[in-house]
């Protein structure tokens, strides 16, 4: 099934090679969690600090739980600020 | 610090005093909340000779202490009609403290029609009739003034904006680059220009640096608490390299975003727009990605951004500005809106409150939207000029709206409503709401919590646990911008502990005191409650806690949020 | 003989910086430092070393 992944700020090194910007779209099987998205791109799960799933967020305790459906957005940030 | 400076406006004389017992504790926006709480008449007109503009540097501005040196001003607002305080950067806080100055208070107003400047050294506080500078830019003028003194002198200058006295004008501080930080929000440029005062110069020479009472404590304090600054991720990696604008990004997805005047809550363009982007602008044209406002800054979040041939096009390009005349006016041009983020510097106009104007005035018809070229000649010929037409756009987004007759207006209390949506991220709502300084998004940066995972996670769609997260920040905030910190130590703050402790170890040091973290929420809460104060006398009563009607009625795309706190619920807010 | 900063302890706190009577730290990278030929530990001005007395980490040492 197909889902969208975005990796942002110093995430976007950890997006393969050639990507344009920050948006890459990946096959994954059936039942597949966000951590183990992550883990397919060497995101060190550390680094995984803002997670969101179609705009909502989804907090570290369920990143390994949480399913992704097909058409999922994922998007993940590093530990970032501002204001 | 050991004396408050007055300035007196209306027979131009100086005078120093001793620091009253109640003011001794205080320092930054709680020493200018208080003055102006004691001394300006609630209902005095902002522009008149009874409101006074006091400047003050931190409780720990001066010090060897890491990020510590933030200057407050404040007064009543002309803007909001109620209490104002903003902080920034740049070199005139740590001056201030070194020469001993707890407070400068401009009060009066002169009769007549010059225009005047003010020096400040150790032996002197002159006040001189200025011609040269009138009617110049902040960035002329800085360099004029730095080569009269033939010496980096601190300075507090106003625009033409401030001159003409525009609601939207802002008091500008040079930085350690000679470039501008703002003192932004509430046209304090205006109750300075009213003031007849172009630039206030500061030169420290001959002070010694601040040393606290008891030095070894101090530096073992200051020590940990410049760690926790490296340590965190946010204030010790994230903002250094990405500075505010990584913000673009995450809004977009989390559908706060606020596009086309408030309408929906994702832009199409935003990676154009983006922290990201910037971030590989900056550094393939030569510029510096990482960039301090005030000596001692070790967050380094501002940036100096160059156009395409090389040269410096602005600094500190935040994502409040980025974001306002990015997306909320449909621009995708990040040279175009560095080039108005300049001109706002050097006219002296808030950029927040000019870019949520600039959506209203798009909405209105003014402009077309996305029309970034007529923007500029916007605030180059008309804001700039003080053409009619410019008059009203720099009165700011709630005049603009009025005028044209638009409902579509995001303000609270007449101020503008910063880059996050109060539908999608209710956190921050509340903080707009209810903020004595009107939509002010660093009161109470609720962000923090709802968005970015930091002090925990508060769901930004929901309305559960807002007021109490909001509440709980704003107190915070209230005491941290005493301190004369930065406010973006409030992330290791959030997350490690030994930040704040080691921060009131280092109060403790620098004054031989013992206050607790108990004393430190103290001060907080009588802050707001101070301000609070003098906002219900000078008229502003719970009715103006509330957002505009349009957010009640309009849902947000993507999450079809809408704002439907009650009154009673906001109302609780104030239940400390 | 001037002062010199331990690159090792210096956090870049700027403590240091505008305090020096000859300006002689400036910011290199991430860390201050200061130039040996500028460096005159102060004397005539201040009693000791202005630096060292206000470093946080007790990096400035003489060279």
């Amino acid at each position: 099934m197909k889902i969208t992944l975005r990796l942002y700020a110093t995430l976007q090194d950890y997006l393969p090679p050639g990507t344009p910007g920050n948006q890459v779209e990946l096959d994954l099987p059936e039942g597949a969690t966000i951590t183990e998205v992550l883990e397919s791109l060497s995101v060190p799960l550390a680094l995984a600090h803002i997670v969101m799933v179609k705009g909502r967020h989804v907090l570290k305790p369920q990143l390994a739980e949480r399913v992704l459906l097909a058409g999922d957005e994922l998007a993940v940030w590093p530990a970032i600020g501002g204001g | 610090m050991d004396r408050i400076v007055r300035i007196n406006m209306s027979d131009l004389t100086t005078s120093i005093e001793p620091v009253p017992a109640n003011w001794v504790g205080l320092g930054g926006r709680a020493l200018t909340s208080t003055v102006v709480a004691e001394e300006v008449p609630p209902t005095c007109h902002a522009l008149g000779a009874s409101n006074k503009l006091v400047f003050a540097p931190g409780l720990l501005t001066g010090t060897s202490a890491a990020n510590s040196g933030r200057l407050s001003a404040g007064a009543k607002s002309p803007l909001t009609g109620g209490i104002k305080e903003c902080n920034a950067g740049g070199t005139a806080a740590r001056m201030l403290a070194k020469l001993g100055i707890k407070a400068l208070i401009v009060e009066g107003m002169p009769k007549d029609d010059k225009w005047y400047s003010v020096h400040v050294t150790k032996d002197a506080i002159t006040i001189q009739e200025e011609t040269e500078t009138v009617g110049l830019g902040n960035y002329c003028l800085v360099r004029q003034v730095q080569a009269r003194f033939g010496k980096p002198v601190g300075i507090m200058s106003v625009g033409p904006a401030g001159e003409m006295k525009m609601l939207s004008a802002n008091i500008s501080v040079v930085d350690p680059d000679v470039h501008i930080r703002s003192l932004g929000r509430g046209g304090l440029g205006a109750v300075m220009g009213s003031k007849k005062i172009k630039f206030i110069s500061i030169d420290d020479a001959g002070t010694p640096p601040v040393m606290p009472k008891d030095m070894v404590r101090f530096k073992d304090a200051a020590r940990i608490f410049a760690k926790t600054l490296l340590d965190h991720p946010v204030s010790g990696q994230g903002l250094t390299t990405y500075g505010t604008n990584i913000l673009v990004n995450i809004l977009n997805e989390a559908g706060g975003l606020p596009t086309r005047n408030f309408t929906s809550g994702q832009y199409a363009a935003h990676d154009k727009i983006s922290g990201e982007t910037m971030h590989d602008t900056i550094v393939a044209r030569g510029g510096q990605p990482s960039h301090g406002c005030h000596p001692g800054c070790q967050i380094q979040c501002s940036q100096i951004y160059n156009d395409k041939d090389g040269k410096y096009l602005t600094s500190g390009f935040e994502y409040e500005t980025i974001w306002g005349l990015g997306a909320n006016c449909l621009i995708d041009n990040l040279d175009d809106i560095a080039e108005a983020d300049n001109i706002m510097d050097d006219i002296g106009v808030d950029s927040i409150e000019t870019a949520v104007m600039f959506g209203v005035a798009m909405e209105a018809g003014v402009l077309p939207w996305s029309d970034s070229k007529e923007m500029l000649r916007l605030l180059r010929e008309e804001i700039g000029k003080g053409t009619p037409l410019g008059r009203i756009l720099g009165g700011g987004a709630g005049q603009v709206g009025r005028v044209y007759g638009v409902t579509r207006v995001p303000v609270v209390k007449n101020q503008g409503i910063p880059a996050y949506d109060p539908r999608s991220v209710k956190g921050i709502g509340v903080t707009y709401a209810m903020a004595t300084m009107g939509a002010d998004h660093t009161s109470g940066y609720a962000i923090a919590t709802n968005i970015l995972g930091v002090g925990g996670h508060v769901d930004p769609l929901s309305k559960v646990g807002q007021v109490e997260l909001a509440r709980n920040l704003q107190i915070a905030t209230a005491a941290i911008d005493s301190t004369g910190m930065c406010l973006f130590i409030a992330f290791p703050a959030l997350d490690i502990p030994e930040c704040l402790t080691s921060l009131i170890e280092m109060i403790n040091a620098r004054f031989d005191i013992a206050l607790t973290g108990d004393d430190v929420t103290a001060l907080g809460k009588s802050v707001l409650k101070i301000e609070h104060k003098f906002n219900l006398e000078a008229g502003l009563s719970k009715e103006h806690d509330r957002l505009p009607e349009f957010f009640s009625k309009e849902l947000l795309p993507p999450h079809n949020a809408i704002w439907d706190f009650t009154p009673e619920e906001l109302d609780a807010f104030w239940d400390f | 003989m001037a002062y010199k900063i331990l690159p090792d302890l210096c956090q870049a706190c700027a403590a240091c910086e505008s305090e020096c009577p000859n300006r002689a730290i400036s910011h290199v990278e991430k860390l201050f430092t200061i130039d040996p030929t500028k460096c005159t530990q102060c004397e005539g001005v201040y009693d000791s070393p202005m630096c060292a007395q206000l470093c946080n980490s007790d990096a400035c040492v003489p060279a």
